[in-house]
């Protein structure tokens, strides 16, 4: 007989207490089986969770270093030419500066 | 450099955090197994209380990130909110599940049965089912400000089931035990108490670290969204260029 059928549960009859148990009673009714079950399951699910999460972080992670790697690199490229023009331009100016002294000091 | 170096400070903080969770969570294990005593009329299968309450509990945070981080969506839209949002909705599910599968494993030498309608059992499945449908919506609706909106609605208002569950015992009766709020003895023996305790610190440190590692995934996600949408504006084809 279980501890259920010797107190059935009626809609209001919940516990309120828990107590130690006394001396070295025996234990009756074996729950050992359930509560493996649950710590087995409370681990399963947190450790498939931590693996999925795991798994999606490290697949970002890596596509994330390389596009940044790939912009890095395109913005780079574009980056020299423009830095080429401007160089170019600045030595243009700074010839047409010189000319026109030049022939002020000869007029 | 200085976004790199608040980088490497949270991943420091963040494996700290994850090193003291798996040393309270081995402590616990130690505590409840080695330390705390038997239960008398229950047996063994009550040491299934120490972690099956915190998981409720653990799902109470997870929730209430999820409330957070949605109305703060709906006052200011932002990547970092939205993730909380979803973050928390997921870790509320995770530790929804793990009460759902152990509760009726105490049920069943209890009351003699896995599941009964009682109020509390029933409340506890509605709020967990909202959280199920709010990532279902997130996986299926896509990732468009709309569905942000109408999912931060969803985490607003799944919360108002949260305080029908803790009442429901109190209002609508049933057969769910009421250990620690009830007006009986509680934990009648000093380790008992300590081991619910621990069971409550193990899970806070759980449902903070599942809360950060989430967010931080999504966030990850965010950013290569944004970098996607830098490399087609550039012109290259993110497809193949990474």
């Amino acid at each position: 007989m279980t501890w259920t059928a010797m107190q059935p549960a009626t809609p209001n009859d919940r516990s309120e207490t828990f107590q130690a148990v006394e001396g070295n009673a025996k234990e009756q009714y074996s729950g050992g089986a359930l509560l493996v079950t649950a710590y087995a399951a409370l681990w399963v699910v947190i450790f498939v969770w931590i693996a999925i999460v795991w798994r999606k972080q490290a697949a970002l992670d890596a596509r994330l270093t390389d596009l940044e790697k790939v912009i890095d690199q395109a913005d780079a490229a574009k980056d020299v030419p423009a830095t080429a023009t401007a160089t170019a331009e600045k030595g243009a100016a700074k010839g047409a500066t010189s000319k026109d002294a030049a022939s002020k000091d000869a007029g | 450099m200085a976004r790199a170096r608040a980088a490497t400070r949270s991943d420091t903080a963040f494996y700290a955090l994850l090193a003291v969770t798996a040393v309270a969570v081995v402590g616990e294990l130690y505590f409840v197994f080695l330390v705390a005593p038997i239960e008398k009329r229950m047996g063994i299968v009550q040491k299934i209380f120490y972690f099956h309450v915190p998981s409720w509990y653990g799902m109470y945070l997870g929730a209430g990130a999820c409330f957070l981080g949605s109305l703060a969506y709906l006052i200011r839209t932002t990547d970092a909110r939205d993730a909380f949002a979803r973050a928390g909705a997921e870790v509320a599910v995770v530790f929804g599940a793990i009460g759902l599968i152990t509760g009726p494993l105490w049920g069943a030498k209890a009351w003699g049965s896995f599941w009964t309608w009682d109020p509390r059992l029933t409340t506890a499945l509605l709020s967990f089912l909202i959280y199920v449908a709010y990532l279902v919506l997130r996986s299926f609706a896509g990732d468009g400000s709309g569905e942000r909106k109408f999912s931060a609605a969803l985490g607003v208002l799944g919360a108002a089931n949260l305080p029908i569950i803790h009442y429901s015992v109190q209002k609508w009766g049933g057969q769910h035990p009421m250990v620690i709020t009830g007006s009986g003895g509680g934990l009648q023996h000093p380790d008992m108490k300590i081991a619910l305790a621990g069971g409550f610190f193990c899970f806070t440190l759980l449902a903070a670290l599942m809360l950060w590692a989430r967010t931080r995934l999504e966030l990850a996600k965010s950013r290569l969204a944004r970098a996607e949408a830098d490399a087609i504006d550039l012109g290259l084809d993110t497809r193949t260029e990474a």
